[in-house]
């Protein structure tokens, strides 16, 4: 067990930090959305209950994050290769829940939306459990061994498929999380190194299947078409994006004060979760506001720095696993900040770790967990993976560099 | 296909680096975009937010009312229902208009009219200020879209009473003329807003009920005139008997309490009702006691004559030659309305002689007249706070000619208010002391707590000694009513003493007087011991076949008014008068 012995590392207590603070930064926005001054603060049954269970969320979150850190990512690695190995289970599991949404008694309707899978009182969405199962799955495929175990063979077109049918079945009740998922496989196929000429092969059809998913639903055309004027239609398509611009210039550069938010009170509808970041700006302002975005960047350096510093004998699973991690939460953030500040047209998309719900906090604590233990792999001996050298020449001082 | 994948370490730091740092640079982008929300598109982002949290409400301060001088109402605010619509909310406007109709006194086709023409909004008056029992009847139709709001209207429960001197208030509720424009600011009070935020939920509800920029109306103050309603009623009801009577043009009255300068009554006839003054047109909304100034007449020689005497230019046993009618003053030849031949000062004013003025004007000088003019405030404000206050005209000294001696103490060539022949007649009557005239007694806050009194008259000026005022008033005024033009004056258990007046009036395009225009003017004050009171009536343009000279027209009017007005004020006759 001396993998689980070795000390703690600073980009992997930094990304645990990070992670912590934005969890936590949630926890008191919902508060603040919910005490409202309806009710006096000690009445606290209205708000009481959705803060309570957000604790709990993060709660349980954080010490899967600690457990997956502990572990690493070198457990995704066990029996690689064969069709038992995690990458191939997470996915096939994914693809079981994101049908599950359609089965009767167990898919949940919201917001006129499947997108919920209920177990009796506990619910989830799936194309959470989506992101991490592809990431996953898309590492393992694309460093896949040669079964000589002389280097890597990429598997492409498993890769692709994967990507294709997980997208199409997202997609279908929620476009944004399949662009996010399409694009974060599209990043790391070219990551991997992937010629440019068959990736754009593959977008064509692609790009015809988001098209079709973006015309098979009116709603989605007319969010398009209004982010074009906003103001042509303030009470119908142009509502949300209104109100959200209204709430973040109505905190100026430092807030309202934490609770004194106006665009709580049934101006924003999704404030806890899609539009929390427009809330977290009228309350904390444009400092506010900028602090969340510097954790991210700060997040996004740190998932930088540990891919730079995984080694290299495990065929360059931890780099892409580290690389997907980091862009799929990056991503994620930057189109829900870009949608809520009307840079990019709305879609439902949840600001990670911050908005409101339990499916995404596990589920991104789980990946985030298992990349801050991703420098855990430098421990294994290079015996685990016979054939391939450990490390690269060039890698180490670079890592040296980011340290 | 190996050869492609070869180069990984630099395709994971190289491309993979690139990405996440150009990840980082979007969110720095989006950092900037956070300052660009913040303060290119702030103005208007503000404006909308301010619109849709923020809805103010007036609230509206009630309008303090006017009281006479014992406190009856005058003037008052009083809540009324009115109905309104929200078309939008009316499924058939033609059953709502006929549903309306059976209850309020308007129209069926009038409501469905109004519906129609604001079929898109939300909000119209159909019918305003109307009885309660009405609003009662459209409550109980409970029609959807149709409400009963209060609204505060100003009302004059006498009436026609007072109305010029009350003025009117307008539709947004502003004093226009008047008491009502000159203590406007006070009567008003001060409107108040309720400021309350609201939730964006689709049925609006305030979220907090109080605000720091809510404040409460501060309700409006009330006015308690001098003027008592009860002379007011009888010197109104005199007035219009003498105008119709003579069959008048017009007729101004004024009634004032010597000692205190305090205006017991005013009224000129025709007028108007205060409560639909759009009816009246504005000559007749004009308060012509204080604003219209007009060539006195004979009424002028009671003043001059107070000059004369102080001047030292009356010797009271000399006989004065009054020409039996005709005598020659420099190039100016004078008449008297009868001959008259030796007289004394008191049988001069007694006769109303201007033969007899004419030559103790001419003892005067033009300096002695002009001093002793303005000395009784005439050809300036008296300083009663009422807006339009008229100076009348009394011609600089530099311009007076020959002609002004012996025509300014008859009453020609100046020109004075009804309001300021009677203050100075005051003068006269208490002893010789011009006391700035009243119409406020009181000013009193919106809990009708005292805030000003005015007790102690507000003395201008003393015009002339104790001993001339007491002769005047005694001796020379009540010789007007015993034995000269005042004889239709007398009164049975008071002494009346008084000056008529028979003025022409002239032309208002050239010089000259018009032919049998005439202002008949009678002023008198009683008891003669003592008096509580001075009363000056003038009739414009009476018939001259039924008479026109003041002690015609006019003196019976003021002692009808004086006879109401001591008894009123409980003045013991004065017993058994010993003239008779």
């Amino acid at each position: 067990m001396s993998r689980l012995s070795s000390p703690p590392d600073g980009v992997s207590t930094g990304l645990v930090l990070v992670a912590a603070a934005l969890m936590t930064l949630g926890v008191v926005m919902l508060a603040s959305t919910g005490a409202t001054l309806e009710q006096s603060l000690f009445e606290t049954t209205s708000w009481r209950a959705p803060v309570v269970r957000q604790v709990a969320f993060v709660g349980v979150g954080l010490v899967v994050m600690l457990v997956c850190g502990r572990i690493g990512p070198g457990v995704l690695l066990w029996r690689v290769g064969s069709w038992f190995q995690p990458a191939a289970i997470g996915l096939v599991i994914a693809v079981v829940l994101l049908a599950a949404v359609w089965v009767p008694g167990l898919g949940v309707e919201s917001h006129g939306r499947r997108r919920w899978v209920a177990f009796g009182p506990l619910g989830f969405q799936p194309s959470e459990v989506a992101k991490p199962a592809l990431v996953v799955f898309l590492a393992a495929m694309l460093t896949r061994r040669r079964p000589d175990g002389a280097g890597t063979k990429p598997d492409l077109t498993v890769a692709m498929l994967a990507v294709g049918l997980v997208c199409a079945m997202v997609g279908v009740e929620d476009f944004g999380t399949a662009a996010l998922l399409a694009l974060v496989g599209g990043l790391m196929m070219l990551v991997r190194g992937c010629p440019l000429r068959t990736l754009a092969a593959w977008s064509i059809p692609a790009v015809g299947a988001f098209t079709y998913l973006l015309v098979s639903h009116p709603y989605r055309v007319k969010r398009l078409m209004a982010f074009t004027n906003i103001w042509e239609d303030p009470l119908g398509a142009g509502y949300h994006p209104i109100q959200s611009l209204a709430a973040i210039a109505s905190g100026g550069w430092s807030g309202r004060g934490l609770g004194a938010g106006m665009a709580k009170y049934g101006y924003l509808p999704e404030g806890r979760t899609d539009f929390i970041f427009s809330i977290i700006c009228e309350e904390l302002g444009v400092l506010g506001g900028g602090m969340v975005i510097l954790l991210f960047i700060t997040f996004v350096l740190l998932g930088l720095a540990t891919m730079r510093r995984a080694p290299m004998n495990d065929g360059g699973f931890a780099r892409l696993f580290a690389f997907g991690v980091t862009v799929t939460f990056g991503l994620q953030a930057l189109m829900n900040i870009a949608v809520v500040t009307v840079v990019a047209p709305t879609k439902g998309i949840a600001l990670p770790l911050v908005s409101s719900g339990g499916s995404g906090v596990f589920c991104f604590c789980a990946a985030i967990g298992l990349l801050a233990g991703v420098p855990r792999l430098r421990s294994l001996p290079a015996a685990a993976f016979s054939g391939h050298p450990a490390g690269v020449p060039g890698v180490l001082p670079a890592m040296e560099r980011v340290r | 296909m190996e050869a492609r994948y070869a180069d990984q370490g630099r395709n994971y730091s190289v491309i993979g680096g690139t990405i996440l740092v150009g990840l980082c640079l979007s969110f720095a982008a989006l950092l900037g975009r956070l300052v660009h929300i913040n303060t290119a598109l702030a103005p208007k982002l503000s404006a909308l937010v301010q619109n849709q949290q923020i809805g103010r409400t007036a609230l509206p301060a009630r309008r303090g009312s006017i009281l006479d001088a014992a406190g009856r109402l005058v003037a008052g605010t009083r809540t009324r229902p009115s109905v309104f619509a929200d078309p939008v909310l009316i499924d058939d406007l033609d059953e709502t208009a006929l549903r309306l109709s059976m209850v309020l006194a308007v129209a069926r086709e009038r409501i469905a009219e109004i519906l129609y023409e604001n079929e898109a909004r939300r909000f119209c008056w159909i019918s305003r200020l109307i009885e309660p029992q009405d609003a009662v009847a459209v409550r109980e139709l409970k029609l959807r879209g149709i409400g009963v709001r209060n609204e505060s209207q100003r009302y004059y429960p006498m009436g026609e009473l007072l109305a010029p001197t009350l003025g009117i208030v307008g539709r947004e509720g502003r004093g226009l003329e008047g008491i009502e424009l000159a203590y406007d600011e006070h009567l008003r009070g001060v409107d108040g807003q309720r400021v309350l935020v609201y939730d964006g939920r689709s049925r609006r509800r305030p979220i907090r009920a109080r605000t720091p920029l809510s404040h409460p109306e501060r309700d409006g103050g009330h006015i308690m005139l001098t003027i008592d309603g009860v002379i007011q009623s009888s010197v109104e009801k005199n007035l219009r008997a003498a105008v119709e009577s003579f069959n008048a043009e017009s007729g101004v009255a004024v009634v004032m309490s010597p000692k205190t300068g305090d205006v017991l009554a005013l009224a000129q006839y025709p007028s108007f009702d205060a409560n639909d003054y759009g009816a009246a047109d504005v000559e007749t909304r004009r308060n012509r006691v204080i604003c219209d100034a007009a060539e006195p007449g004979s009424t002028f020689k009671s003043y001059v004559a107070c000059g004369a005497l102080i001047a030292g230019v009356v010797d009271p046993d000399e006989e004065i030659d009054c020409g039996n009618g005709e005598r020659r003053f420099g190039r100016r030849v004078m008449h008297d309305s009868s001959p008259h031949g030796l007289m004394t000062f008191e049988g001069i004013i007694a006769k109303s002689s201007n033969i007899g003025m004419g030559v103790y004007a001419e003892r005067m000088g033009n300096d002695a007249i002009h001093s002793i003019v303005r000395a009784f405030g005439f050809g300036a404000r008296l300083g009663i706070r009422f807006p339009g206050e008229a100076t009348g005209i009394v011609l600089p000294l530099s311009r007076w000619t020959s002609y002004s001696t012996t025509s300014v103490p008859i009453g020609q060539e100046v020109s004075a208010t009804p309001l300021q022949l009677a203050t100075a007649f005051c003068a006269i009557v208490n002893g010789g002391e011009l006391m700035r005239p009243r119409l406020v007694k009181a000013i009193l806050n919106a809990e009708s707590e005292i805030v000003k009194y005015y007790g102690a008259p507000d003395v201008v000026r003393r015009v002339m000694p104790r001993e001339t005022a007491r002769y005047m008033t005694e001796q020379v005024l009540v010789g007007v009513v015993k034995n000269g033009g005042g004889r239709a004056a007398a009164l049975a258990d008071w002494q009346m003493l008084g000056k008529t007046g028979t003025a022409q009036m002239p032309f208002l395009d050239r010089k000259g007087y018009e032919p049998s225009a005439y202002i008949g003017s009678f002023i008198g004050a009683a008891p003669a011991g003592d008096p509580a009171c001075v009363a000056l009536v003038m009739i414009h343009r009476p018939d001259t076949g039924l008479g026109y000279f003041g002690t015609t027209v006019a003196a019976p009017a003021v002692r009808s008014i004086m006879a109401d007005t001591l008894a009123y004020f409980n003045i013991p006759p004065s017993s058994r008068l010993a003239s008779r």
